[in-house]
């Protein structure tokens, strides 16, 4: 790695860090323009019993020294403990974290490899059925929302055909529908994408010369031609990994999955202010480091690209 | 592609008719010692000085054993208790607890860890949302609970290991069905110091329980999984062996799941409850006590007068909004306590009576006569309903929105928003008319009633009538409890006939049960209870 390219990461990691700082800071002073109380329940409790839970976790003291405690404690590590069960929100990230990761990560190899396959059949038999049925599914898994998707599958194929659990996320059979409901949007942004992308690069001359030397039609698609196509997919996987780690709430409550979507969600309607600044920061700086990791995956993929910021 | 297609078909066609012969509907989950549960929620924490949720009162009512518990009709029965002494007053309560109950680090359960629960919950430092039943009821209690008197000065003590004296500031007639309550439960003063009270309760390993149950595994969000405590005190009544409830949130996914044989046991909406009718599926009810309302801001102008409240009150079609719109089983309310409420023994609601008559014509009179004293007219006159944001709280807006402007031809607007925002905005008085509901802390209309009060805290609408109070105040000094009941009955008569709140219906909780499971207690003080009997019955 050369001087420019440790100069090029290090500049990045400052910008994230002041990112993520960016993100608490607008987080923390907006959670508090929240209506409403975490401690609010149907029943009022008693003032005095309001203010005892207010003064144990330091709700009584003014938000700017608020702020600035939380800071000092998340510098630590301390992202403090859940108002509404008590327990740590690092422990919470902990449980529920590894397997929104794992459900992400199996919906984007999923989606990645079928989108691909589908984006490339479909350039490779342009204007024939293959396409118009492959642009077909992409069509359908880019304006059908996943929450549709993951009802759809657990309905058919778990409860009509049983070839699949309904809920859980234990035995391997159980991790394939949910899956596959969280991947289909991505597959189906990745195979329009790989399409175009496919369709350009075979219109190249480098594809007719090889075509002139009587390679083979598997050679020029595979060898030569998606290794160039992938770029722009590759660019978009960085926003792709937080669409899938992110839109993850919806398949995690159909499918009964315990992952860290929920807290992101359900914190803001409980006024669970340790929460959501615990899985902000931890989300910010998940997706702020996966873009970092694909613009330096990028280098390595097209050499043309230099990570140096742009000053050649 | 057209072969590949026919063949993929063939294989789907296959693949369905033979899922379809073997998925007997409502055959239950696999085993003959185990049932599955819907928690519906993880619960917030096991820890029964700090429990205030419907999940968590679940599980501890599982696993936890306090002084009584409640028998499959909400009567309070001995639990750790094996009798009890009552003194004249009614006012000093004498516990002889059973001897040989152990916790689950095998210390033996004495009369100090109530004592010790109790004390701790009025530390202000524990967190306790629940400290006011202790500190309004027992001796002390507030003194204690701000750190004017020392915990041990508290009307509770250890006699000896075996007997517990609790000492009320009054009479309290419902204080046996109170003791089966949560914050009432015992806690090892052992295992909660060595845990640690920031980490009690918060995992499997990090509580010490005594109950029917332990736990055996807690897998957040996911499942708990509870096995039979061979050493509880009264194991011989415990038929099955092993009990997971698990925490599933999406109404179809529940569903999906029983149907699927996943679960035993799930609560069904009004959609789900008429399709399960349709293919012969049996659907249960439970009175769950839930009382819903709209309660109105008795200060904002027009809302001020009686007629215009009870004008509003008897225009709504709750026979209608209960068939129609709910679908669910809930019945048309007939006052503020629900039917489910006993007072000695008989139905509380009964001896009110039905206070509210739907009645259009009437009302839209009384609302102008009612109007006119405020100088409005019913054309200028517009109120709007805050509700949730759930779907099935906007459709029942939207029903009482258009019976007012049918009936009563005044300008209805709803407001949905977040639970938190509408405590909010209810806690500042910044409202018209709020849908509101209630569900009882205690077998006893008090529960319901004291809300009222002029300056409680849930009386968010700011009614205040002296004379509703002091029937109040002097309902809970009587200790004749014929002549306690007979001033609740005229206090609710007189809360609806000032209309500070118009109630609209009294609900059910609907769920279906596989074969499997029989016995299974769901009352609105129970909502799960295996340990009065429930057991697996295997189809021969």
């Amino acid at each position: 790695m050369s001087k420019q390219q440790v100069y090029f990461i290090l500049k990045r990691l400052l910008y994230s860090a002041i990112t993520v700082l960016v993100l608490v800071t607008v987080t923390f002073f907006a959670m508090k323009l929240l209506p409403g109380d975490p401690f609010a329940t149907a029943k009022a409790l008693p003032p005095e019993t309001i203010a005892a839970l207010h003064a144990k976790y330091g709700l009584d003291k003014p938000e700017i020294v608020q702020y600035f405690m939380y800071l000092g404690n998340a510098l630590k590590g301390d992202l403090g403990v859940s108002l509404i069960n008590g327990r740590q929100v690092t422990d919470i990230i902990a449980q529920a974290f590894p397997v929104s990761f794992e459900l992400g990560i199996r919906a984007l190899i999923f989606a990645f490899i079928i989108g691909i396959l589908l984006g490339v059949v479909a350039s490779v038999k342009r204007g024939t059925a293959w396409d118009t049925g492959a642009m077909f599914v992409a069509l359908i898994g880019v304006s059908v929302p996943s929450f549709i998707i993951g009802s759809l599958i657990q309905y058919f194929i778990a409860l009509q055909l049983g070839l699949f659990p309904i809920t859980g996320w234990s035995s391997e059979m159980s991790k394939v529908l949910p899956s596959f409901a969280l991947a289909f949007a991505c597959m189906a942004t990745i195979s329009r994408l790989m399409r175009t992308s496919m369709l350009d690069v075979l219109n190249q001359d480098y594809i007719k010369t090889a075509k002139a030397k009587g390679l083979s039609q598997k050679a020029i698609v595979w060898k030569h031609a998606v290794r160039n196509a992938i770029m722009p997919v590759v660019t978009v996987m960085g926003p792709l990994v937080a669409g899938v780690l992110m839109g993850a709430f919806v398949v995690e409550t159909i499918f009964a999955i315990p992952g860290l979507g929920k807290y992101f969600v359900q914190s803001v309607q409980t006024n669970d202010y340790t929460v959501i600044t615990g899985t902000t920061i931890f989300y910010g700086t998940f997706l702020v480091l996966a873009n970092l990791v694909v613009d330096i995956i990028y280098g390595l993929i097209d050499p043309r690209v230099k990570l140096t910021g742009g000053k050649e | 592609m057209k072969r590949i297609l026919a063949v993929l078909l063939a294989g789907i066609m296959t693949l369905s008719v033979a899922s379809c012969g073997s998925k007997q509907l409502g055959k239950g989950t696999p085993g003959d010692d185990s049932a599955v549960l819907d928690l519906r929620g993880e619960p917030a924490e096991i820890n029964s000085m700090k429990t205030a949720d419907a999940p968590g009162g679940n599980v501890l009512r599982m696993c936890m054993s306090g002084l009584t518990k409640l028998d499959a009709n909400d009567t309070p029965v001995g639990d750790m208790a094996e009798s009890w002494d009552v003194s004249e007053d009614k006012k000093t309560y004498t516990f002889h607890l059973k001897e040989g109950a152990k916790w689950t680090n095998g210390e033996p359960v004495t009369a100090h860890d109530f004592v010790y629960a109790w004390q701790t919950v009025l530390n202000k430092d524990t967190g306790a949302p629940y400290a006011y039943m202790i500190y309004t009821m027992i001796e002390n209690g507030e003194a204690v609970y701000n750190g004017e008197k020392k915990p041990e000065e508290l009307g509770v003590k250890a006699i000896d290991d075996y007997t517990l004296e609790v000492k009320l500031i009054n009479p309290v007639p419902y204080f046996l069905h109170l003791a089966s309550f949560s914050v009432f439960l015992p806690v090892n003063q052992k295992a909660y110091e060595e845990i640690g009270a920031e980490n009690y309760g918060k995992d499997a390993d990090k509580i010490v329980t005594n109950g029917a149950y332990n736990i055996k595994e807690w897998k957040h969000d996911d499942h708990i999984q509870f096995v039979k405590n061979k050493d509880y005190i009264d194991a011989d009544q415990i038929k099955i062996d092993n009990v997971k409830y698990v925490m599933m949130t999406d109404q179809n996914t529940k569903y999906n799941a029983w149907k699927a044989n996943e679960v035993d046991v799930i609560n069904v909406n009004g959609e789900q409850r008429e399709a399960l009718e349709k293919e012969g599926i049996e659907v249960k009810t439970y009175v769950d006590n839930g009382s819903w309302y709209l309660q109105f801001n008795t200060e904002k102008p027009g809302l001020n007068n009686v007629k215009v409240r009870t004008a509003i009150m008897n225009a709504i079609d709750t026979k209608a909004l209960c068939e129609n719109v709910r679908k669910d089983g809930s019945v048309p309310a007939t006052g503020i306590t629900p039917s489910g409420i006993k007072v000695n023994g008989e139905s509380f609601a009964e001896s009110v009576g039905n206070l509210v008559n739907y009645d259009p014509e009437a009302s839209k009179k009384l609302l102008d006569e009612g109007l006119a004293e405020e100088g409005l007219k019913a054309e200028d006159f517009t109120i709007t309903i805050l509700s949730e944001d759930g779907a099935s709280a906007q459709k029942e807006a939207q029903f009482y929105q258009e019976q007012l402007q049918k009936n009563l031809g005044i300008k209805v607007e709803v407001a949905p928003m977040p639970f938190k925002s509408k405590i909010a905005k209810m806690q500042s008085k910044d409202f018209d008319i709020v849908m509101a509901g209630w569900a009882p802390d205690y077998n006893d209309p008090m529960t319901y009633l004291e809300m009222f009060m002029t300056g409680n805290g849930n009386n968010y609408g700011g009614y205040s009538n002296p004379e509703y109070d002091k029937l109040l105040q002097d309902a809970t000094k009587e200790t004749d409890t014929e002549k306690r009941k007979e001033l609740l009955v005229q206090a609710e008569q007189m809360l609806i006939k000032d209309a500070p709140l118009a109630p609209t219906y009294f609900s059910t909780g609907v769920y279906v049960v596989s074969n499997k499971l029989k016995g299974l207690t769901r009352t609105g003080f129970q909502e799960f209870d295996f340990t009065d009997g429930a057991e697996i019955v295997t189809e021969k």
